[in-house]
């Protein structure tokens, strides 16, 4: 793979396809993530961990296990068992040999494994028969990615905080409002193509 | 290699109505002398003497605690009393007051004056001690331990002669009218403490001083004195910041500028040590430029130390119009004074009387804009803004990483916030928030 | 005991001059030349325009106060900056309801929600400009300079390509510096004319309403890019000038990105959020699919200046920048370094054997393993029997679907075929045969359009023309780029052979007027699967690839 194809994967993952923003998955952790920053920067540090490796996991899968024997419809079932499997590995795996860390995402972990991101970038880079390289880049990056929008979003949240608007639009709205505007800053890096 | 201020603002000067006014005496002294025993530095000075004694002029009547000095008599008299008495931060405080018998006379157990040549530095630094000389500039300290600390860790003598304020003009005339004496001593300072190099910076619009100055530096044959002009930009006379000008070095946080090699003097504060050596005099005189829109003929005083503030505007023939605020010092630092009975202590430069058309018109504070020109003018790298928005939210976790403690309140970032917030305040606000731990919220 | 005897401090008696309204007065006094210059390009319909924006940002603001109960905020003029740059960066044919539901939306939803002057985080009216690119059919909708519109009729008026539609393609537009810097070519009417636009902005930094880095930073950092990669075959310096002088730079640098409250407020905040949206403006102009990104790339720099701020924190007084930042890197390791890798050790319990405890643990995992594999068993089963019931309708169904395109792509073929060819331009190679014999090639190949990839297949025949276009799947904006790619589009192509173009003078292409970048993708497309065809003689199968690997059963 070429470093021009894989500098386009990069980009779309961070920003034309950002996996909040524009592919709308990964809005399904905890609320603290959104109001926060620290929090935001754990949590998005925590997706991209459970990304990566459930990426990896479900490539190997696609690619030694069901495509040369045909068993591709079983992708679906494949992968979403794969993911569990990877978020388990990930939590015990720093439990035993990382506690810090595991405590200090401990309440974070169980959100990531419930999250779409993790399923749908594992998805997305097999019905776009990526390479491994590129695999591993885009889900790297789309992790990246949503941990730099969480991060923007809690700081936002903190500095301009949303108590001004009208009682109607209080709560859920004004923060659904918000992500929208910033989806809208994304809309003009649709279709981005390098070469 | 030019070295510069961070930020900072360039306020007009207004100096126009005083820099030409040579420093004169009161046509008639004060009838009351009150001597506060807080002069300024912090510390509370212990009264000597009592009701009904008599003292001359430059008899010590108290005694400093620790580390303190001396507070002498500047006029000759009686005591009249050892009681509360206004002072100019605001409050009342124990002050002796002298009923002034109008003679002058000085007091016969004064030292001698010593050999400008020969004087060692342990007897420069005894004399600066017995003659109560403190920081003249602002800060009141005593000098004497300055000077001792410098020794052997300063290797620059900074005087600084910047006067940035509006309205000051009391160290410029001090250089124009007794600039030999200035220069005297400024050699002593140079050859006793012993650093490498003594630079004498003096602002940009002062420039009749800087010709002054440079003409007895040609006239002296061991003038290792530099002399630096600067543009004259607020807060530059301001310790820290000349240091940064002048070597390029920063002072650390809660540090002084002896810890990166450098002593810094004021003008007003070299004269007093200057009269100290040649004559002997304990400092009970001192320059002080009364100004302002409110006076009726602004002048620069040579007056003695404790001279109540009426007296001062008596012989600059009053107020010509009400005047909507007086200070002690410059718009920018001044504090205000509501009791003109308060007197000079040794650390005033001036007494500036605003009127009504030279405050800044009161319009109503409205909401920040974030427009950043208060972070650009802070000569400290402080945020003023962030401090505002943490202050507003309540949110004290943040306080610790944008260190309130290191303002030197001079001002400038309320001076351009467009939004007209009080910031100077409010940073001094947090800065106690901080002291209080305030991080558990 | 008495506090520490300190002096009673007050404000500074002396302010600097500058209040809000004095800063938004002036910005406007900034825009006026440039409004000038407008009127007299394009006519006095962006007067109109402008008045109307205004007003319509004002009263939204005015109203929205009033029915919330707030205080009245119009009198510090920041609605009427709103008002003018939300025109400014209108074409000058856009019709007049557009600045009315821009600006309101800006005021009302951008700025009013979030607690209106200073507290809003995207810059209101840029945001609202973007909202009225969902009506793409109307904002691109360039008139050239010096035409004289009508107040009224504007359907008249030429559409002209600006300079950024020529840049995109990798061409130095046609107009000299005179031109480009008087303004008198296409675009939104505030941007045109750079002259002016500098004028303003440098009366600005005079001033100290904003100061320079953020226009210097954002502009230098295009600058230096286009310098360093310039389009193939253009001169570097025209082209960094042409770059420098076409779209919405200088208006975005001086009058949009330096929006008070959407800035960071440090210094060198200031400095990494010009850099950054000058890098995101040569991103999108090389790569995106919009001609101009700077509106984009403002945007999304806006949402990012509350971390810039935090990171563009100046260095403490004091404290060498070394020391400062070893003593952040510390701090942050310090943080860090309790996480450490650990030898997972486990306490031995009372009177058990070594590795006892393990064990239980391992079958407890087990246990619950098993307890949940039977609905994996099940739910493998059901897969398999819709798979094995699905597959044969499924391969009907694509079968179908295959003779439905080789129809539309070669409608001579009455069967196709894979063919073991591998090309790196194209996704598939297939063949297709009449009575048995070979009569061409049918390549399908990916090329991004506007919204995405297009996917297609093209028929060639063996003398190298063409015979059908078949479009397999696309993301284009429905309404404006879908018209390039249906029959009346497509059917140009056929009987076409060599290099095609869009623009110039052999070999053309007629492109659809407002879908030129899906009209030349499809060319492309169309350019790469003759080029394909045309190296298939020389093509040799791939040696070990004679079985395909068939992914459906």
């Amino acid at each position: 793979m070429t470093s021009v194809h894989l500098a386009g994967v990069a980009l779309i993952a961070l920003l034309s396809e950002n996996f909040i923003l524009v592919n709308c998955m990964g809005i399904g952790t905890h609320t603290k993530a959104f109001e926060d920053p620290v929090q935001a920067r754990r949590t998005g540090l925590a997706l991209t961990l459970g990304m990566v490796l459930t990426t990896f996991l479900c490539w190997l899968a696609d690619n030694l296990l069901l495509i040369p024997f045909g068993w591709t419809f079983l992708r679906t079932l494949t992968f979403t068992l794969l993911s569990l499997l990877s978020l388990f590995l990930l939590k015990h795996g720093l439990r035993l040999f990382i506690p810090e860390l595991h405590r200090r995402l401990e309440e974070i972990l169980p959100g990531v494994s419930s999250n779409c991101a993790v399923l749908g970038a594992a998805l997305l880079v097999s019905q776009r028969g990526y390479s491994l390289g590129a695999a591993m880049l885009y889900a790297l990056c789309g992790g990246v990615g949503a941990t730099i929008v969480l991060m923007s979003y809690a700081g936002l949240r903190e500095e301009v905080g949303f108590e001004s608007c009208p009682k109607a639009f209080q709560g859920a709205p004004i923060a659904l409002i918000t992500a929208g505007l910033m989806a809208l800053a994304l809309v003009g890096f649709y279709g981005l193509q390098i070469a | 290699m030019r070295h510069k201020m961070f930020g900072g603002i360039h306020p007009a000067a207004r100096k126009e109505s005083t820099r030409r006014k040579a420093l004169a005496r009161m046509e008639k002294e004060p009838e009351w002398v009150i001597l506060p025993l807080d002069q300024g530095g912090g510390g509370t000075a212990e009264a000597l003497v009592r009701p009904g004694d008599r003292v001359l002029v430059g008899q010590p009547v108290a005694q400093g605690e620790g580390d303190g000095v001396p507070i002498h008599a500047s006029v000759s008299g009686r005591v009249a009393a050892v009681e509360d008495q206004p002072h100019p931060w605001g409050d009342h405080f124990p002050a002796i007051v002298l009923q002034n018998d109008g003679r002058n006379t000085l007091s016969s157990k004064l030292p001698g004056p010593l050999a400008l040549d020969t004087v060692t530095r342990a007897e420069l630094i005894e004399r600066v001690r017995e003659s109560g000389i403190v920081d003249m500039g602002g800060s009141g300290l005593p000098i004497w331990n300055r000077l001792e600390g410098a020794v052997g860790r300063a290797d620059t003598l900074i005087i600084d002669a910047m006067e940035c304020e509006p309205y000051l003009s009391a160290d410029h005339r001090l250089m124009l009218d007794k600039g030999r004496a200035l220069m005297q001593t400024v050699r002593v300072l140079t050859r006793t403490l012993g650093p490498e190099r003594a630079v004498m910076v003096i602002a940009g619009d002062k420039l009749n001083a800087v010709e002054a100055m440079e003409r007895r530096l040609a006239m002296q044959e061991k003038g290792r004195v530099e002399l630096r002009t600067m543009a004259a930009r607020y807060p530059l006379d301001s310790e820290k910041q000349v240091v940064q000008a002048v070597t390029g070095r920063e002072v650390p946080p809660e540090g002084v500028p002896v810890d990166v090699g450098c002593l810094v003097l004021n003008v007003a504060t070299v004269y007093a040590i200057g009269q100290s050596l040649l004559k002997g005099l304990p400092l009970v005189r001192r320059a002080v430029t009364v100004s302002g829109g409110a006076v009726s003929r602004p002048r620069n005083l040579w007056v003695p130390i404790g001279t109540p503030f009426n007296d001062l505007l008596k012989a600059c023939d009053g107020l010509k119009e009400p005047a909507a605020k007086i200070l002690m010092g410059g718009p920018l630092r001044g504090v205000p004074q509501d009791d003109l009975n308060a007197p000079v202590l040794k650390t005033t430069d001036a007494l500036v009387c605003l009127a009504e058309w030279e405050l800044p018109k009161p319009v109503p504070e409205t909401v920040c804009i974030r427009c950043g020109k208060c972070v650009a003018s802070c000569p400290m790298h402080l945020a003023p803004v962030l401090l505002y928005q943490a202050a507003r939210k309540q949110d004290w976790s943040r306080l610790p990483a944008l260190h309130p403690q290191d303002c030197i309140q001079c001002g400038c970032c309320t001076a351009v916030c467009p939004a007209r917030i009080p910031l100077a305040l409010l940073v001094r606000t947090m800065q106690k928030q901080l002291e209080k731990g305030g991080e558990a919220s | 005991m008495n506090p520490v005897h300190a002096p009673r401090r007050v404000d500074p008696m002396l302010r600097l001059g500058g209040s809000t309204r004095g800063l938004m007065a002036d910005v406007l006094v900034a825009l006026t030349p440039n409004l000038i210059m407008s009127a007299f390009l394009f006519g006095v319909r962006v007067l109109l325009l402008t008045a109307i924006s205004i007003a319509a940002c004002v009263l939204a603001e005015f109203l929205y106060r009033r029915l919330m109960g707030k205080e009245q905020t119009v009198g510090d003029l920041s609605a009427c900056v709103t008002g003018v740059l939300l025109a400014m960066s209108l074409p000058s044919t856009a019709p007049y309801w557009a600045p009315v539901v821009g600006g309101v939306f800006a005021i009302v939803v951008v700025k009013q929600f979030y607690g209106g002057l200073g507290r809003n985080f995207m810059n209101p009216a840029l945001t609202g400009r973007m909202l009225l690119c969902a009506f793409p059919m109307m904002m691109t909708n360039w008139a050239p300079a010096l035409q004289g519109l009508s107040i009224q009729n504007t359907t008249d008026a030429v559409t002209a390509a600006t300079p950024l539609s020529y840049l995109q393609l990798g061409l130095l537009p046609p107009l000299d510096h005179g031109q480009m810097l008087l303004g008198q070519h296409g675009g939104s009417f505030g941007e045109v004319s750079i002259f002016m636009v500098l004028l303003g902005g440098g009366y600005l930094v005079m001033r100290r309403v904003i100061s320079a880095r953020i226009p210097l930073s954002f502009v230098g950092s295009v600058a230096l890019l286009t310098f360093l990669f310039p389009a193939a075959e253009v001169p570097r310096l025209e082209w960094m000038i042409a770059q420098l002088c076409s779209g919405g730079l200088m208006l975005g640098a001086f009058f949009m990105a330096t929006d008070c409250a959407t800035s960071p407020v440090t210094p060198r905040g200031q400095l990494m959020f010009g850099t950054g949206c000058g890098v995101l403006t040569v991103l999108l102009r090389y790569f995106g699919s919009y001609p101009d990104g700077v509106g984009w790339a403002i945007l999304t720099m806006n949402c990012m200046v509350w971390l810039l701020d935090r990171a563009g924190l100046p260095r403490r007084f004091g404290v060498r920048r070394l020391e400062g930042m070893r003593a952040g890197l510390e701090r942050t390791l310090g943080n860090l370094s309790e996480i450490k890798l650990v030898r997972p050790g486990r306490r031995r319990g009372e009177g058990e054997l070594p590795g006892e405890s393990i064990l239980d643990q391992f079958w407890v995992w087990c246990w619950s393993i098993l307890s949940m594999a039977w609905i994996i068993v099940v739910l493998v089963f059901a897969s398999f029997a819709v798979h094995r019931f699905t597959d044969l309708p499924i391969a009907q169904q694509a079968d179908r679907e295959q003779q439905a395109l080789l129809a539309q792509v070669m409608p001579q073929a009455d069967l196709g075929a894979e063919t073991p060819y591998r090309d790196s331009r194209a996704v598939s190679i297939g063949a297709g045969y009449r009575e048995m014999e070979l009569i061409g090639h049918y390549i399908e190949v990916q090329v991004s359009g506007f919204g995405g990839m297009i996917t297609m297949v093209v028929g060639v025949d063996l003398n190298g023309e063409v015979t059908g276009v078949a479009i397999l799947d696309h993301k284009e904006t429905s309404g404006m780029g879908t018209r390039a790619l249906d029959g009346t589009f497509l059917n140009q192509f056929i009987g076409r052979s060599g290099t095609l173009h869009i623009t110039g003078h052999s070999n053309t292409i007629q492109a659809v007027s407002g879908a030129t970048m899906t009209s030349r993708a499809i060319t492309i497309g169309v350019n790469r699967a003759l080029a394909v065809a045309a190296d298939l003689e020389t093509a040799a199968p791939e040696k070990d690839d004679l079985s395909y690997t068939d992914s459906e059963a």
